[in-house]
C-alpha cells in the first residue's frame, strides 16, 4: 500500500512540475510574439517615415524648380495676355499687370472686374460750360442764368451725365471732405 | 464708353454720381438694383471708400444688408496690396519679388520694378497640380501650414 501511495504522489508532483514548465514556456512564447509584433510595427513606422521623407525631399526639389520657373516667367512678362506661357507659367493662373504705360493702370488676364482699384482715374479739366455755370450758380447766386448756361450742355451726350450729377445747392447728403464726390 | 469714366475733381465718375443721386433722391429700388449690378461689375474704377459708400447707399435704399462676393473683394484687395508693393519698389528704387500664400491655399507671386509690377495668382490646388510624384505617393495629401516666426531671443 505504501509504495503505491508514494508512486502516486511522485507522479502528481511530476505532473504539476510539467504543467508549470508548460505554462512558463507558453508565457515566454506569448511575450516573444508580442515583442516580434512590436518590432514589426516599429519597422513599418520607420519605413513609412523614410518614404515620407523621400517624397518630401522630392516635392521640395520639384517645388523649388516650379517656383523658380514661375519667378523667371514673371520677370520676362511685359504685356498681357502672356505669350507662350505654357512652359514656364501655370496654365490656370490669373495674371496681373500694374504699369504706368498701360492705358488702364491695372490689367488682368483672364479679364476680371474690380470692385475698387488702388489708383482711380485722375480728374480731367471740366468742360468750359460747367465752369461758367458754376460761377453763375455759386459766386453770383444767379440761378436762372446758371440754368440757361447749363441748358446747351443737356443736348450734348458727352456732358449729359455730368449734368445729371449736379444737384440743387444745399442738398448735400454725402460725408463732407470724403472722396465720395460733390453732388 | 469714354464719357462713363469722366471723373469729378474728387476722382468719382460723373456717371456714378448721377446714378447715386437718382437712387438717393427718388429712392427707386430698380435704380438701386442697377447701381448694385454696376458696382459688382466694376463698371467704374473706384477707390475702396467710394465703393463702400455707394454699396451702403444701395443697401439702404433696398433695405438689405448684402455684402459683395468674398472672391471679388479678396481679388480687389490683392491688387491693392500689389500696388503697395510696386510703390515700395518705386520709393526704394530697386526691384524685388515676393510670394504670398493665401488662406484659401492659392498662391500669389509678384515681381516689382520701377516700371511696373507683374504678378500671378495660382488658384487653390496649384500645389497638387504642379507636383509630379511617383505612384507610391498617391496616398499623401498636402496642406499649407501657417509660417511660424522664430521665438524671440
Amino acid at each position: 500500500m505504501r509504495p503505491l501511495t508514494i508512486k502516486l504522489l511522485s507522479a502528481r508532483r511530476s505532473l504539476q512540475l510539467f504543467l508549470a514548465i508548460v505554462v512558463c514556456l507558453a508565457m515566454w512564447q506569448v511575450w516573444l510574439t508580442w515583442r516580434l509584433m512590436e518590432q514589426d510595427r516599429n519597422l513599418a513606422a520607420q519605413r513609412s517615415r523614410e518614404r515620407l521623407e523621400q517624397i518630401a525631399d522630392l516635392a521640395v526639389a520639384q517645388l523649388s524648380s516650379v517656383l523658380g520657373d514661375w519667378d523667371l516667367g514673371l520677370r520676362e512678362l511685359d504685356a498681357l495676355p502672356p505669350p507662350a506661357l505654357k512652359a514656364k507659367l501655370p496654365p490656370n493662373a490669373t495674371f496681373i499687370l500694374l504699369a504706368y504705360q498701360s492705358a488702364a493702370a491695372v490689367a488682368t488676364y483672364p479679364s476680371k472686374s474690380f470692385l475698387f482699384v488702388p489708383r482711380p482715374l485722375a480728374a480731367g479739366p471740366l468742360p468750359k460750360g460747367f465752369e461758367t455755370a458754376e460761377k453763375l450758380e455759386f459766386r453770383e447766386q444767379n440761378y436762372d442764368r446758371a440754368v440757361e448756361a447749363l441748358r446747351p450742355l443737356t443736348e450734348q451726350p458727352a456732358t449729359r451725365r455730368g449734368l445729371a450729377a449736379h444737384r440743387p445747392p444745399g442738398a448735400q447728403t454725402q460725408p463732407s471732405g470724403s472722396d465720395a464726390g460733390r453732388l | 464708353m469714354p464719357r462713363e469714366t469722366v471723373v469729378n475733381p474728387d476722382g468719382v465718375p460723373y456717371a456714378l454720381l448721377a446714378a447715386g443721386a437718382r437712387c438717393e433722391l427718388r429712392g427707386i429700388v430698380e435704380a438701386a438694383k442697377w447701381l448694385r449690378a454696376a458696382l459688382l461689375a466694376g463698371r467704374w474704377p473706384l477707390r475702396r471708400e467710394t465703393f463702400d459708400y455707394y454699396w451702403s447707399a444701395v443697401n439702404r435704399i433696398r433695405h438689405t444688408a448684402d455684402v459683395p462676393s468674398t472672391v471679388a473683394l479678396e481679388f480687389s484687395s490683392l491688387v491693392s496690396r500689389l500696388y503697395e508693393h510696386w510703390q515700395q519698389a518705386v520709393r526704394t528704387g530697386s526691384n524685388f519679388s515676393g510670394r504670398e500664400a493665401q488662406p484659401d491655399a492659392s498662391l500669389t507671386i509678384w515681381y516689382a520694378t520701377l516700371a511696373g509690377l507683374t504678378a500671378l495668382s495660382a488658384p487653390a490646388g496649384w500645389l497638387a497640380a504642379s507636383l509630379k510624384l511617383p505612384d507610391s505617393a498617391t496616398d499623401i495629401r498636402w496642406r499649407f501650414q501657417p509660417c511660424r516666426s522664430p521665438p524671440a531671443a
